[in-house]
Protein backbone atom coordinates (compact mmCIF):
# COMPACT_ATOMS: atom_id res chain seq x y z
CA UNK A 1 0.00 0.00 0.00
CA UNK A 2 2.81 2.34 0.90
CA UNK A 3 4.45 1.77 -2.49
CA UNK A 4 1.23 2.69 -4.25
CA UNK A 5 1.04 6.00 -2.36
CA UNK A 6 4.62 6.97 -3.26
CA UNK A 7 4.01 6.09 -6.92
CA UNK A 8 1.04 8.44 -7.04
CA UNK A 9 2.99 11.39 -5.61
CA UNK A 10 4.11 14.13 -7.99
CA UNK A 11 7.93 14.13 -8.51
CA UNK A 12 8.76 17.13 -6.33
CA UNK A 13 6.77 15.79 -3.36
CA UNK A 14 8.32 12.36 -3.83
CA UNK A 15 11.76 13.97 -3.79
CA UNK A 16 10.99 16.03 -0.67
CA UNK A 17 9.57 13.04 1.12
CA UNK A 18 12.54 10.87 0.24
CA UNK A 19 15.19 13.40 1.27
CA UNK A 20 13.39 15.26 4.04
CA UNK A 21 16.04 14.62 6.71
CA UNK A 22 18.87 15.55 4.40
CA UNK A 23 17.21 18.91 3.95
CA UNK A 24 15.79 19.46 7.44
CA UNK A 25 19.04 18.70 9.29
CA UNK A 26 21.38 21.13 7.49
CA UNK A 27 18.67 23.80 7.52
CA UNK A 28 18.17 23.35 11.27
CA UNK A 29 21.91 23.62 11.85
CA UNK A 30 22.01 26.76 9.73
CA UNK A 31 19.13 28.33 11.64
CA UNK A 32 20.81 27.40 14.92
CA UNK A 33 24.01 29.05 13.68
CA UNK A 34 22.16 32.20 12.68
CA UNK A 35 20.46 32.32 16.08
CA UNK A 36 23.80 32.21 17.93
CA UNK A 37 24.71 35.48 19.67
CA UNK A 38 27.15 37.58 17.67
CA UNK A 39 29.73 39.82 19.21
CA UNK A 40 31.65 42.79 18.03
CA UNK A 41 35.11 42.69 19.46
CA UNK A 42 37.81 45.31 19.22
CA UNK A 43 41.40 44.59 20.04
CA UNK A 44 44.16 47.12 20.50
CA UNK A 45 47.70 45.93 20.96
CA UNK A 46 50.30 48.19 22.55
CA UNK A 47 54.02 47.63 22.88
CA UNK A 48 54.80 46.89 26.48
CA UNK A 49 58.16 48.64 26.65
CA UNK A 50 56.52 51.75 25.27
CA UNK A 51 53.48 51.21 27.43
CA UNK A 52 55.30 51.72 30.71
CA UNK A 53 57.35 54.82 31.24
CA UNK A 54 59.90 53.01 33.31
CA UNK A 55 61.50 50.14 31.40
CA UNK A 56 63.45 48.97 34.41
CA UNK A 57 60.36 47.75 36.28
CA UNK A 58 60.37 44.12 37.30
CA UNK A 59 57.60 41.83 36.06
CA UNK A 60 55.69 41.88 39.37
CA UNK A 61 55.86 45.68 39.55
CA UNK A 62 54.73 46.00 35.95
CA UNK A 63 51.69 43.83 36.57
CA UNK A 64 50.85 45.83 39.72
CA UNK A 65 51.14 49.13 37.90
CA UNK A 66 49.08 47.82 35.01
CA UNK A 67 46.34 46.68 37.43
CA UNK A 68 46.19 50.11 39.05
CA UNK A 69 45.74 51.85 35.70
CA UNK A 70 43.16 49.31 34.71
CA UNK A 71 41.16 50.06 37.86
CA UNK A 72 41.18 53.76 37.07
CA UNK A 73 40.02 53.14 33.47
CA UNK A 74 37.28 50.80 34.60
CA UNK A 75 36.10 52.96 37.48
CA UNK A 76 32.37 53.70 37.78
CA UNK A 77 32.89 57.35 36.96
CA UNK A 78 34.97 56.66 33.86
CA UNK A 79 32.51 54.08 32.52
CA UNK A 80 29.49 56.33 33.18
CA UNK A 81 31.13 59.04 31.07
CA UNK A 82 31.76 56.60 28.26
CA UNK A 83 28.14 55.41 28.27
CA UNK A 84 26.87 58.96 27.96
CA UNK A 85 29.48 60.13 25.47
CA UNK A 86 28.90 57.25 23.05
CA UNK A 87 25.20 56.87 23.71
CA UNK A 88 25.66 53.21 24.66
CA UNK A 89 22.82 50.90 25.81
CA UNK A 90 20.24 53.32 24.47
CA UNK A 91 17.36 50.84 24.64
CA UNK A 92 18.17 49.93 28.24
CA UNK A 93 18.49 53.58 29.27
CA UNK A 94 15.14 54.38 27.66
CA UNK A 95 13.68 51.48 29.62
CA UNK A 96 15.06 53.11 32.81
CA UNK A 97 17.53 50.37 33.63
CA UNK A 98 19.60 51.39 36.67
CA UNK A 99 22.88 53.19 35.84
CA UNK A 100 24.99 50.89 37.99
CA UNK A 101 23.64 47.88 36.05
CA UNK A 102 24.77 49.45 32.77
CA UNK A 103 28.15 50.36 34.23
CA UNK A 104 28.60 46.76 35.31
CA UNK A 105 27.55 45.57 31.88
CA UNK A 106 30.12 47.78 30.20
CA UNK A 107 32.79 46.71 32.66
CA UNK A 108 32.10 43.08 31.77
CA UNK A 109 32.44 43.92 28.10
CA UNK A 110 35.86 45.48 28.43
CA UNK A 111 38.75 43.20 29.09
CA UNK A 112 42.21 44.67 29.51
CA UNK A 113 45.17 42.42 30.00
CA UNK A 114 48.90 42.17 29.54
CA UNK A 115 49.83 39.68 26.84
CA UNK A 116 51.35 36.40 27.90
CA UNK A 117 54.88 35.35 26.99
CA UNK A 118 53.83 34.47 23.47
CA UNK A 119 52.93 38.12 22.96
CA UNK A 120 55.91 39.47 24.80
CA UNK A 121 55.96 43.22 25.35
CA UNK A 122 52.39 43.64 24.24
CA UNK A 123 49.29 44.68 26.13
CA UNK A 124 45.79 44.06 24.86
CA UNK A 125 42.51 45.78 25.35
CA UNK A 126 39.55 43.66 24.38
CA UNK A 127 36.13 45.22 24.08
CA UNK A 128 33.18 43.00 23.36
CA UNK A 129 29.60 44.00 22.69
CA UNK A 130 26.37 42.40 21.69
CA UNK A 131 24.73 43.96 18.64
CA UNK A 132 26.70 47.19 18.93
CA UNK A 133 27.67 49.50 16.13
CA UNK A 134 31.27 48.73 15.14
CA UNK A 135 32.13 52.44 14.66
CA UNK A 136 31.03 53.00 18.23
CA UNK A 137 33.28 50.21 19.36
CA UNK A 138 36.24 51.68 17.46
CA UNK A 139 35.67 55.07 19.10
CA UNK A 140 35.25 53.48 22.49
CA UNK A 141 38.46 51.48 22.11
CA UNK A 142 40.29 54.67 21.25
CA UNK A 143 38.77 56.37 24.29
CA UNK A 144 39.90 53.61 26.63
CA UNK A 145 43.36 53.85 25.09
CA UNK A 146 43.38 57.62 25.61
CA UNK A 147 42.55 57.13 29.26
CA UNK A 148 45.61 54.94 29.56
CA UNK A 149 47.63 57.61 27.84
CA UNK A 150 46.42 60.30 30.25
CA UNK A 151 47.95 58.43 33.13
CA UNK A 152 51.26 60.12 34.09
CA UNK A 153 52.95 56.72 34.45
CA UNK A 154 52.25 55.76 30.88
CA UNK A 155 53.97 56.74 27.71
CA UNK A 156 52.64 55.34 24.45
CA UNK A 157 54.86 55.74 21.41
CA UNK A 158 52.90 53.73 18.90
CA UNK A 159 50.29 51.11 18.39
CA UNK A 160 51.68 47.77 17.39
CA UNK A 161 48.62 46.98 15.35
CA UNK A 162 45.68 48.96 14.13
CA UNK A 163 42.49 48.23 15.98
CA UNK A 164 40.56 45.59 14.11
CA UNK A 165 37.11 44.09 14.25
CA UNK A 166 36.37 40.51 14.97
CA UNK A 167 32.69 40.70 14.22
CA UNK A 168 31.94 37.17 15.24
CA UNK A 169 33.74 35.01 17.72
CA UNK A 170 36.34 32.90 16.00
CA UNK A 171 34.85 29.64 17.23
CA UNK A 172 31.48 30.67 15.87
CA UNK A 173 33.06 31.47 12.54
CA UNK A 174 34.65 28.05 12.44
CA UNK A 175 31.41 26.34 13.44
CA UNK A 176 29.49 28.39 10.91
CA UNK A 177 31.97 27.66 8.13
CA UNK A 178 31.65 23.94 8.81
CA UNK A 179 27.88 24.13 8.67
CA UNK A 180 27.82 26.26 5.56
CA UNK A 181 30.23 23.86 3.89
CA UNK A 182 27.97 20.98 4.87
CA UNK A 183 24.92 22.77 3.50
CA UNK A 184 26.71 23.78 0.30
CA UNK A 185 28.06 20.31 -0.38
CA UNK A 186 25.20 18.06 0.67
CA UNK A 187 22.08 19.89 -0.46
CA UNK A 188 23.19 20.84 -3.97
CA UNK A 189 24.49 17.34 -4.67
CA UNK A 190 21.14 15.80 -3.80
CA UNK A 191 19.25 18.47 -5.68
CA UNK A 192 21.48 18.09 -8.72
CA UNK A 193 20.56 14.45 -9.20
CA UNK A 194 16.89 15.26 -8.84
CA UNK A 195 16.70 18.32 -11.12
CA UNK A 196 16.47 16.27 -14.35
CA UNK A 197 13.59 14.25 -12.85
CA UNK A 198 11.65 17.43 -12.22
CA UNK A 199 12.27 19.51 -15.32
CA UNK A 200 13.43 17.39 -18.25
CA UNK A 201 11.76 14.95 -20.62
CA UNK A 202 12.26 11.18 -20.21
CA UNK A 203 14.24 11.15 -23.47
CA UNK A 204 16.69 13.84 -22.25
CA UNK A 205 17.04 12.04 -18.93
CA UNK A 206 17.80 8.79 -20.73
CA UNK A 207 20.20 10.23 -23.30
CA UNK A 208 22.00 12.96 -21.29
CA UNK A 209 21.66 12.66 -17.54
CA UNK A 210 21.57 8.90 -17.01
CA UNK A 211 24.86 8.31 -18.93
CA UNK A 212 26.46 11.18 -16.98
CA UNK A 213 25.30 9.71 -13.67
CA UNK A 214 26.56 6.33 -14.81
CA UNK A 215 30.06 7.71 -15.56
CA UNK A 216 30.03 9.57 -12.22
CA UNK A 217 29.09 6.39 -10.39
CA UNK A 218 31.70 4.29 -12.21
CA UNK A 219 34.57 6.70 -11.68
CA UNK A 220 33.62 7.24 -8.04
CA UNK A 221 33.35 3.50 -7.33
CA UNK A 222 36.69 2.97 -9.01
CA UNK A 223 38.38 5.66 -6.86
CA UNK A 224 36.81 4.26 -3.70
CA UNK A 225 37.88 0.71 -4.52
CA UNK A 226 41.43 1.97 -5.01
CA UNK A 227 41.12 3.74 -1.64
CA UNK A 228 41.80 7.18 -3.10
CA UNK A 229 39.57 9.52 -1.06
CA UNK A 230 41.09 12.67 -2.56
CA UNK A 231 40.49 11.40 -6.08
CA UNK A 232 36.89 10.54 -5.09
CA UNK A 233 36.42 14.07 -3.76
CA UNK A 234 37.88 15.53 -6.96
CA UNK A 235 35.51 13.35 -9.05
CA UNK A 236 32.50 14.58 -7.06
CA UNK A 237 33.48 18.20 -7.64
CA UNK A 238 34.28 17.64 -11.33
CA UNK A 239 31.00 15.83 -12.04
CA UNK A 240 28.98 18.37 -10.06
CA UNK A 241 30.20 21.03 -12.49
CA UNK A 242 29.64 18.70 -15.48
CA UNK A 243 26.11 18.04 -14.31
CA UNK A 244 25.42 21.75 -13.93
CA UNK A 245 26.91 22.35 -17.41
CA UNK A 246 24.58 19.71 -18.88
CA UNK A 247 21.57 21.19 -17.05
CA UNK A 248 22.35 24.64 -18.45
CA UNK A 249 22.94 23.31 -21.97
CA UNK A 250 19.60 21.54 -21.96
CA UNK A 251 17.75 24.55 -20.50
CA UNK A 252 15.92 27.15 -22.63
CA UNK A 253 19.02 29.35 -22.19
CA UNK A 254 21.21 26.61 -23.66
CA UNK A 255 18.79 26.19 -26.58
CA UNK A 256 18.91 29.93 -27.21
CA UNK A 257 22.72 29.93 -27.23
CA UNK A 258 22.69 26.98 -29.66
CA UNK A 259 20.18 28.76 -31.91
CA UNK A 260 22.26 31.96 -31.94
CA UNK A 261 25.40 29.96 -32.69
CA UNK A 262 23.69 28.22 -35.64
CA UNK A 263 22.27 31.51 -36.87
CA UNK A 264 25.69 33.17 -36.67
CA UNK A 265 27.20 30.38 -38.79
CA UNK B 1 11.34 9.53 -51.37
CA UNK B 2 13.85 12.22 -52.11
CA UNK B 3 16.86 11.76 -49.86
CA UNK B 4 18.72 14.79 -51.17
CA UNK B 5 19.58 17.31 -48.48
CA UNK B 6 19.67 20.87 -49.73
CA UNK B 7 21.69 22.15 -46.81
CA UNK B 8 25.35 21.12 -46.52
CA UNK B 9 25.70 19.06 -43.31
CA UNK B 10 28.52 21.01 -41.72
CA UNK B 11 29.88 19.42 -38.54
CA UNK B 12 30.92 21.38 -35.46
CA UNK B 13 34.38 20.67 -34.00
CA UNK B 14 32.89 18.47 -31.30
CA UNK B 15 30.70 16.56 -33.71
CA UNK B 16 33.66 16.04 -36.01
CA UNK B 17 35.83 14.71 -33.15
CA UNK B 18 33.08 12.34 -32.00
CA UNK B 19 32.53 10.91 -35.48
CA UNK B 20 36.28 10.60 -36.00
CA UNK B 21 36.61 8.59 -32.78
CA UNK B 22 33.60 6.38 -33.49
CA UNK B 23 34.67 5.65 -37.07
CA UNK B 24 38.23 4.76 -36.07
CA UNK B 25 37.41 2.79 -32.88
CA UNK B 26 33.93 1.37 -33.47
CA UNK B 27 31.53 1.33 -30.51
CA UNK B 28 32.57 3.54 -27.60
CA UNK B 29 31.24 4.79 -24.28
CA UNK B 30 30.92 8.55 -23.65
CA UNK B 31 33.63 8.57 -21.01
CA UNK B 32 36.00 6.68 -23.32
CA UNK B 33 35.53 9.36 -25.95
CA UNK B 34 36.23 12.11 -23.40
CA UNK B 35 39.48 10.41 -22.38
CA UNK B 36 40.54 9.62 -25.97
CA UNK B 37 39.86 13.16 -27.19
CA UNK B 38 42.56 14.59 -24.88
CA UNK B 39 40.59 17.64 -23.75
CA UNK B 40 38.59 18.30 -26.93
CA UNK B 41 35.44 16.76 -25.42
CA UNK B 42 34.21 17.50 -21.90
CA UNK B 43 32.20 15.37 -19.51
CA UNK B 44 29.54 18.04 -19.07
CA UNK B 45 28.85 18.66 -22.75
CA UNK B 46 29.49 15.39 -24.54
CA UNK B 47 26.10 13.79 -23.82
CA UNK B 48 24.20 16.88 -24.95
CA UNK B 49 26.20 16.84 -28.21
CA UNK B 50 25.64 13.08 -28.56
CA UNK B 51 21.89 13.54 -28.10
CA UNK B 52 21.80 16.26 -30.78
CA UNK B 53 23.84 14.05 -33.13
CA UNK B 54 21.44 11.18 -32.45
CA UNK B 55 18.51 13.44 -33.37
CA UNK B 56 20.25 14.32 -36.64
CA UNK B 57 20.81 10.62 -37.32
CA UNK B 58 24.63 10.75 -37.30
CA UNK B 59 25.02 8.28 -34.43
CA UNK B 60 23.04 5.59 -32.66
CA UNK B 61 23.28 4.22 -29.14
CA UNK B 62 22.20 1.35 -26.96
CA UNK B 63 22.48 0.43 -23.31
CA UNK B 64 25.48 -1.76 -22.59
CA UNK B 65 24.44 -5.41 -22.54
CA UNK B 66 24.56 -6.97 -19.07
CA UNK B 67 24.48 -10.70 -18.47
CA UNK B 68 24.02 -10.59 -14.71
CA UNK B 69 22.05 -8.10 -12.70
CA UNK B 70 24.57 -5.41 -11.73
CA UNK B 71 24.32 -2.51 -9.33
CA UNK B 72 24.35 0.98 -10.80
CA UNK B 73 23.11 2.79 -13.86
CA UNK B 74 23.95 1.06 -17.17
CA UNK B 75 26.25 2.94 -19.56
CA UNK B 76 25.41 3.71 -23.19
CA UNK B 77 27.50 2.58 -26.15
CA UNK B 78 27.61 4.81 -29.20
CA UNK B 79 28.39 4.06 -32.82
CA UNK B 80 28.35 6.05 -36.07
CA UNK B 81 25.47 5.44 -38.49
CA UNK B 82 25.87 5.19 -42.28
CA UNK B 83 24.67 8.78 -42.57
CA UNK B 84 27.16 9.86 -39.91
CA UNK B 85 30.05 8.23 -41.82
CA UNK B 86 28.95 9.90 -45.08
CA UNK B 87 28.67 13.31 -43.42
CA UNK B 88 32.11 12.84 -41.84
CA UNK B 89 33.72 11.86 -45.18
CA UNK B 90 31.97 14.77 -46.92
CA UNK B 91 33.31 17.22 -44.34
CA UNK B 92 36.86 15.84 -44.77
CA UNK B 93 36.57 16.16 -48.56
CA UNK B 94 35.18 19.69 -48.25
CA UNK B 95 38.07 20.62 -45.99
CA UNK B 96 40.61 19.11 -48.42
CA UNK B 97 38.97 20.94 -51.33
CA UNK B 98 38.98 24.21 -49.40
CA UNK B 99 42.67 23.82 -48.42
CA UNK B 100 43.68 22.88 -52.00
CA UNK B 101 41.97 25.98 -53.40
CA UNK B 102 43.76 28.07 -50.83
CA UNK B 103 47.12 26.66 -51.96
CA UNK B 104 46.23 27.18 -55.65
CA UNK B 105 45.22 30.76 -55.02
CA UNK B 106 48.43 31.43 -53.15
CA UNK B 107 46.90 32.02 -49.68
CA UNK B 108 48.94 29.29 -47.96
Amino acid sequence: MKEDTSKNQIPILKFLNKHKWRIILPLSFSLFYLALPRYTKKIIAVQQNAFFKSSVLGEAEMIEEFSEIKEQVLSDESLKNLILKYDLYKTEREANVAENVLVEKLRNSVEIRIGNETFDRTAFIWIRFNKENSQNIAALSGEVMNQFEKNPDIHIDKYVSNPYDANVYRSYVFFGALLQGFVMLVIPLILLWEIPNMFYSPKTKEMVFEPLKSDWQNELTDAKMRKQPLKAFQINIQYSYSFIAAIIQKSPLGDLVEFVRKFAK
Amino acid sequence: MDNKNEEFPKLSRKEFSILQLLISNGEMFGLEMVKESEGELKRGTIYVTLQRMGDKGYIESREEPRELPEIGIPRREYSATGLGERVYQTNIKAQEFFNRDFVLEGYN
